[in-house]
């Protein structure tokens, strides 16, 4: 009895003294970042091991139990030489500790996209912390970041959950490419290249708009808004936008809720063309009352198709060549498309790709078809 | 109390052999090929596991031909006592050494990912304790745990893959057949390495209760494994591509980091990766100590293996701990593989082998005369 008595007291000690608590932390202990802003430290105190400025947003968890708590949105910048150490300083300015496990955005400022080592060391810390998902979403800003986490948007206080909502949301426009941290890696292992959105900031608000080219790790320029839905129609990622086909002296609205693209190699000689189909699906938004053309006659929904897709030919191809020729960036991947399915062209001109981007040509057909209008007649 | 007769059937040695080799592969295979050879890495997975699958069918075979026989016992038929003696050495110092290296990555792995702060003595040192609870338990209820876990473990990865699903891109398993032949003969040790856990067959094979049906359940035992590299592979390039792939240091565990599950009541299912992850290290590490264990106790003649559990743990420990880095573990690593594996996983088992076959030649031609 009494060796069972032992026994049982010794298995319940256990219980108390094996378990670890090294890692053992409470979840009000813990101050969740929400977003995370990249910039380049300021002017006046820039020097060697102050080259950064981390801006910080997270909301912060007042009061205790039983009482309202009362959210507030926290906003703490620190200059630090890396990413790791701007971690530690700002423990000593918190009273909780900061995990960024749960980093829902991360903005990058336009003078640290400018710069290609503070990117890529930036983007590779990011791509080794075990905390931080791939799925984080990412934008450059116009300017500084830490002006946009500093922003209170009006519809949703807390900025790093208005950026996550704006970022994920699947109705928005094509206007800012839809990509996450882990794509944008990908993109940028690839071949240095990517397109990333442009966040800007305005009083109360933040928009996405537009989006920053990135070649060899660093921004070189940006796309505006049509361009960058361009951009994403020649992928075929589309999934929302509504483009406006002039006809006679009227502007009419197309909605594209679909869209595919396919790439093909076409070698003439020297000279080497990326052929470019492009399906659209969509609709038609609105006509006006009482109009005078039957928009049910499928004539005249072609004619309408066939606006559309010159329009859109005329646009796309001008992006396209302002990619190649202005800031020389493969943003679309051609060459990993000619890797995958020409690798024997692939081989002969893997050396001087650069130049050979250059000198493409495309040749774009879009076909956009519009499958209902509404329910008028 | 619980005394257990020490047999094992086939499936439930099957399912060991399954869990001991994907501990070894699972987390660098996708990497290691994307290096050497890029999108062809499906091509030398499936070289590699045909030649495992051979080897493994000569092991089957071996434990069929001379049944109820240890590992000691069959190297001193048929390669005479000192040569059974030394490469029963061998084997117990490459497996010892390839144990304590699972242990250390193991434990790198979940400092990583969950215990930021605990020593990693304290995670390593708690696994092998608890590795010693089952193996002083024999090979029985190894054989029972790992046909109970495989079907668990199956189950908890076929959610995982399909969740992965969203956001891959299978044009990136293209281009195929563009790696010159020679590269892909020279990635093949690395494939191979990936397989290795299967050895263990000759020294658990004497615990067979029906050793005619060994060479056919090690053709399925591969077959297996062989399918689910080669599905883990597409998962991993398709998802990430060549260049990032080889930019991963454990691409499969990056692979379920992707997942993300709007709405459902976990967004990361990373809990759900790491219980799978620690069943499948701790089958891993289970039996190469068993095989161990039982090694020893053969070596040293004496009968009752269960003496040597517990003093190996220090020695395990402590070439786990020998390895200043993580980048320097998976250096030795590597060599213990390359040259280890090799003596140990090809060349004895073939001269074993044809010892074997010449001796039965003989037998018969003795029946004949």
């Amino acid at each position: 009895m009494l060796k069972k008595f032992i026994l049982m007291l010794l298995i319940i000690s256990c219980l108390f003294t094996m378990s670890g608590c090294w890692d053992q932390i409470e979840i009000d202990e813990r101050t969740y970042v929400a977003s995370l802003g990249v910039d380049v430290a300021p002017a006046e105190i820039r020097n060697k091991s102050n080259r950064y400025e981390m801006s910080y947003a997270f909301p912060n968890h007042a009061g205790g139990v039983g009482v309202d708590t009362e959210i507030t949105n926290m906003f703490i910048s620190v200059v630090s030489n890396d990413m790791f150490n701007a971690e530690r300083i700002l423990a000593t300015r918190t009273s909780k500790s900061i995990f960024l496990g749960h980093l829902k955005v991360l903005i990058i400022g336009e003078e640290a996209a400018r710069d290609p080592i503070l990117l890529r060391e930036t983007l590779d810390s990011l791509e080794r912390n075990p905390l931080i998902s791939r799925r984080v979403s990412i934008g450059v800003a116009e300017g500084p970041a830490k002006a946009i986490l500093e922003t209170e948007p009006r519809m949703e206080g807390n900025v790093g959950v208005f950026l996550v909502d704006t970022f994920r949301r699947r109705d928005r426009t094509q206007r800012a490419p839809t990509i996450d941290l882990g794509e944008a890696l990908i993109s940028l292992h690839q071949n240095g290249t990517a397109l990333l959105p442009k966040v800007v900031a305005g009083k109360d608000e933040v928009k996405l708009d537009g989006s920053a080219v990135f070649r060899n790790y660093q921004l070189v320029g940006w796309l505006n808004g049509i361009e960058t839905s361009d951009v994403m129609m020649a992928k075929g990622d589309i999934q929302f936008l509504v483009i406006e086909i002039p006809h006679m002296d009227l502007m009419i609205p197309y909605n594209v809720t679909d869209g595919r693209s396919k790439f093909e190699l076409v070698q003439d000689n020297n000279q080497l063309t990326i052929k470019i189909n492009v399906e659209l699906e969509g609709d038609i938004q609105h006509m006006y009352l009482d109009a005078s053309e039957d928009i049910m006659d499928p004539e005249y929904l072609e004619q309408l198709q066939h606006h559309s897709n010159k329009l859109l030919e005329e646009s796309m191809l001008k992006t396209l060549e302002k990619l190649q020729k202005e800031y020389q960036a493969d943003v679309l991947q051609f060459g990993a498309f000619i890797e995958r399915y020409h690798p024997k062209v692939w081989r002969e001109i893997k050396g001087d790709w650069p130049e050979i981007y250059e000198n493409l040509t495309f040749d774009i057909q879009v076909d956009s078809r519009i499958r209902r209008i509404g329910l008028a007649k | 109390m619980f005394q257990n007769n020490e047999k094992v059937s086939p499936s439930q040695l099957a399912s060991v052999i399954i869990l001991t080799m994907v501990g070894t592969g699972i987390l660098t295979l996708p990497r290691a090929l994307a290096d050497e050879v890029g999108t062809d890495g499906w091509l030398v997975i499936l070289f590699s596991g045909a030649i495992s699958m051979l080897l493994l069918y000569a092991m089957g075979y071996i434990v069929k031909k001379l049944p109820g026989k240890n590992y000691l016992e069959i190297l001193s038929a048929t390669l005479t006592k000192p040569v059974a003696y030394v490469l029963v050495f061998l084997f117990i110092i490459y497996s010892i050494v390839l144990n304590s290296f699972l242990i250390r990555i193991f434990g790198e792995v979940i400092k990583m990912f969950l215990l930021f702060y605990t020593p990693i003595e304290v995670i390593m040192f708690t696994m092998l304790l608890t590795s010693i609870y089952l193996v002083r338990r024999g090979i029985e209820t190894l054989g029972r745990l790992a046909e109970f876990m495989l079907p668990i473990v199956i189950i908890l990865n076929v959610p995982l893959f399909l969740l992965t699903l969203q956001g891959t891109d299978f044009s990136n398993l293209l281009p195929v057949f563009q790696t010159p032949i020679k590269d892909l003969v020279m990635a093949i040790p690395t494939a191979l390495f990936s397989f290795l856990g299967y050895e263990i067959m000759l020294v658990f094979g004497v615990f067979m209760n029906k050793p005619n049906k060994a060479p056919r359940s090690g053709i399925w035992t591969i077959g297996i494994v062989t399918v689910f590299y080669l599905f883990l592979n597409a998962m991993v390039l398709s998802r990430f591509g060549v260049q990032q792939t080889t930019h991963l240091i454990w691409p499969t565990l990056s692979l379920f980091k992707t997942i993300e599950f709007p709405g459902l009541f976990i967004e990361n299912v990373e809990v759900v990766v790491m219980t799978m992850w620690v069943f499948i290290v701790f089958m891993s590490v289970a039996p190469f100590y068993l095989s161990n264990v039982i090694l020893i106790a053969n070596f040293a003649g004496v009968k009752n293996h269960n003496l040597f559990a517990l003093p190996l743990l220090p020695l395990i420990y402590f070439i786990s701990l020998f390895p200043d880095s993580m980048a320097a573990t998976y250096y030795y690593l590597d060599i213990i593989a390359r040259y280890g594996a090799t003596l140990v996983v090809i060349i004895v088992p073939l001269l074993v082998l044809i010892a074997l076959l010449i001796r039965l030649r003989r037998k018969e031609e003795g029946n004949n005369a």
